[in-house]
């Protein structure tokens, strides 16, 4: 009897950051199992893992959508059991003008703190002279 | 990834909690009065006070979340986390200037309570212990995930131990027996992070790792990645709000020697700025290593183990303890300081003497340590989600500090708003945009608020309130 295939977490997955926790389940707790994972994205890419753990994190991810499927064989085992129903990776990342947007506003705050500190480097002096 | 056996594993541990066990009881020799124990008696030198800084600043976080910056966020993310270090830096005249308005201070919160008033206080107390505990369940997390990819010692284990070890010589040496121990463990993380840089870039060729990550990861190299441009500003600021309001950064700027803090400061920033460059390339290097990383959190560890094998192992272990521990006691100490004099003292102990404060002051260590050992039993979220949750409240913190450190007409009603408006917007940026721009956008609130309402105010402060006893500067107030 074919044992059943793993089956994803969530069937369907998005991202703004290109980086995703990819878990699923074991169809038999009882052995100890590896998985082999497969994502097919854009531009015929194809990357395979393997890992004896039931999650894996992608990151670094262009625009586009990902087909994930992922398959197990037990540790007795050289053969691997049939692949699980696929789940879908939809990446866009966030517009370049909110980004940028935030880059400049951070780049503000993070020099109004240095012109702030260095304006007031001796006010030291203030307290010491006894001025209040 | 199982390397070390569990065996070898808790050897490793035993081996490692009772040297600081015993260090930590020989160094809190001294830790006899209140102010030893807390301030380690204001007389903390240049060589000790750098170490402990950069000891506490290298945390879980430097050699766990810096590869887990690279691993998400690419270059860009190790850029983000090595802005870290500004924090350090701009904390150096900081330094000075908090040892010259408080020479007799403490804590943080008793600053805030001086200059801002209570209503003041009393959010920064909130925002500061929500802070500690976030930061301390994010090591304790750390410390029990390690030890169970390591060596398969089971989490709840691994880090009660962890945590235990580090409950144990707090309360028995204070602030002497955290720092003595800081330096010790600062020389050991630095060695071993050099020793790991030196090995995974002989046996990973740098144009390996930049193929693949071209070819797979291609986001990771690339200039316009949206979500990395975000955090770069955002980590730095994190960094600031960190260092700026937390007590663990005060009582070191109190407990140094007059003229020792700037230098001190700006020395542990230069020292701290390698490790999560290193630690960060381990994050580039998964992909190109074809390795499955389970939790992103756990790439550093994994990486380093599977390059350089068992003695790698060991040596990841041995400089994570000594991150994680250099940390958790140092906010242990500060965080007992804080309740101890700003929360049980004030409210309950007004007339309390030195000796009966600084028996409350080893159950506070206590209490807390067993707060953060329930919160870290459930395993909530990722390092980074539970961390960078407390962004955009401690980075609404840094503009009142500074505006209170530096200027007279600075209110507690702005203050307050500030905190308040800066943590309320930054948290809906956290959850509708993402942690990489919550400390920014909570900051850039808080400078708004705190700035507009500052212009109507006719205040001067007497800084001479902040120069008391902290029982007569309660009268003052």
């Amino acid at each position: 009897m074919a044992a059943q295939a793993p089956q994803f977490e969530e069937s369907e997955m998005s991202s703004a950051e290109g980086y995703a926790m990819i878990r699923w389940d074991h169809p038999d707790e009882s052995v100890d199992a590896q998985f082999q994972l497969v994502v097919l994205g854009p531009d015929s890419l194809r990357m395979t893992y393997e890992t004896p753990e039931q999650s894996t994190f992608l990151s670094g991810l262009s625009n586009g959508d990902y087909e994930l499927r992922v398959r197990h064989r037990s540790d007795s085992s050289d053969e691997w059991e049939q692949w699980s129903q696929p789940m879908t990776l939809e990446v866009e990342h966030h517009p370049l003008g909110l980004a940028f947007a935030l880059f400049v506003a951070g780049g503000i705050m993070f020099l109004s703190i240095v012109i702030f500190l260095i304006r007031h480097a001796n006010d030291a002096l203030e307290v010491e002279n006894g001025a209040v | 990834m199982i390397i070390l056996s569990t065996t070898h594993g808790w050897l490793l541990l035993a081996g490692l909690a009772l040297l600081w066990v015993v260090l930590g009881i020989y160094w809190g020799r001294r830790a006899k009065s209140l102010e030893g124990f807390m301030l380690a008696n204001r007389n903390v030198g240049l060589a000790l006070g750098t170490a402990t800084a950069v000891a506490t600043w290298i945390t879980s976080n430097t050699t766990m979340l810096a590869p887990q910056f690279a691993l998400q966020l690419g270059l860009w993310g190790i850029l983000a986390y090595c802005t870290a270090s500004i924090g350090l830096f701009l904390f150096a005249p900081m330094a000075r200037r908090i040892r010259e308005l408080m020479p007799n201070g403490f804590t943080s919160t008793e600053f805030v309570r001086l200059r801002y008033g209570k209503t003041a206080w009393i959010v920064f107390l909130i925002i500061s212990l929500f802070y500690a505990i976030t930061w301390m369940v994010s090591m304790g997390m750390a410390g029990g995930i390690l030890l169970e990819s390591l060596a398969g010692i089971p989490y709840a284990q691994g880090m009660s131990v962890i945590l235990g070890v580090c409950v144990l010589y707090t309360l028995f040496g204070g602030l002497y027996a955290v720092i003595g121990t800081d330096f010790i463990q600062s020389l050991i993380i630095l060695v071993g992070t050099v020793a790991v840089a030196i090995t995974v870039i002989q046996r990973v060729p740098l144009h390996g790792v930049y193929d693949n990550l071209e070819a797979h990861r291609p986001e990771l190299l690339r200039v316009l990645f949206p979500a990395a441009i975000m955090a770069v500003f955002n980590n730095l600021l994190f960094g600031l709000g960190e260092v700026f309001h937390s007590n663990v950064w005060w009582s070191r700027a109190f407990a140094m020697r007059k003229g020792v803090g700037k230098k001190a400061y700006i020395m542990a920033g230069l020292l701290w700025l390698p490790v999560p460059i290193v630690a960060g390339f381990l994050g580039l290097a998964a992909p190109a290593l074809d390795i499955a990383i389970p939790r992103p959190d756990m790439v550093g560890p994994v990486v380093a183990a599977t390059i350089l094998g068992y003695a790698g192992a060991v040596l990841v272990f041995v400089v994570v303890f000594c991150s994680l521990a250099s940390s958790i006691d140092s906010l242990l100490a500060a965080t007992s300081d804080l309740v101890t004099k700003d929360l049980v003292q004030p409210i309950f102990m007004p007339d309390a003497d030195e000796r009966r404060l600084r028996s409350v002051s080893t159950w506070v260590v206590v209490a807390v340590g067993g707060i953060t050992w329930l919160l870290c039993l459930p395993k909530m979220g990722t390092l980074a989600s539970v961390l960078f949750f407390a962004g955009p409240m401690v980075a609404s913190t840094i503009w009142p500090i500074l505006y209170g450190l530096y200027r007279r007409d600075a209110t507690g009603k702005a203050a307050v708003s500030a905190m308040l408006g800066g943590t309320i917007v930054g948290l809906v940026a956290y959850f509708t945009l993402g942690w990489y721009t919550a400390s920014l956008i909570g900051t850039a609130v808080s400078f708004t608020l705190l700035v507009t309402i500052t212009k109507f105010s006719s205040s001067r402060f007497d800084w001479r309130k902040l120069d008391a006893r902290p029982e007569k500067a309660m009268e003052v107030s």
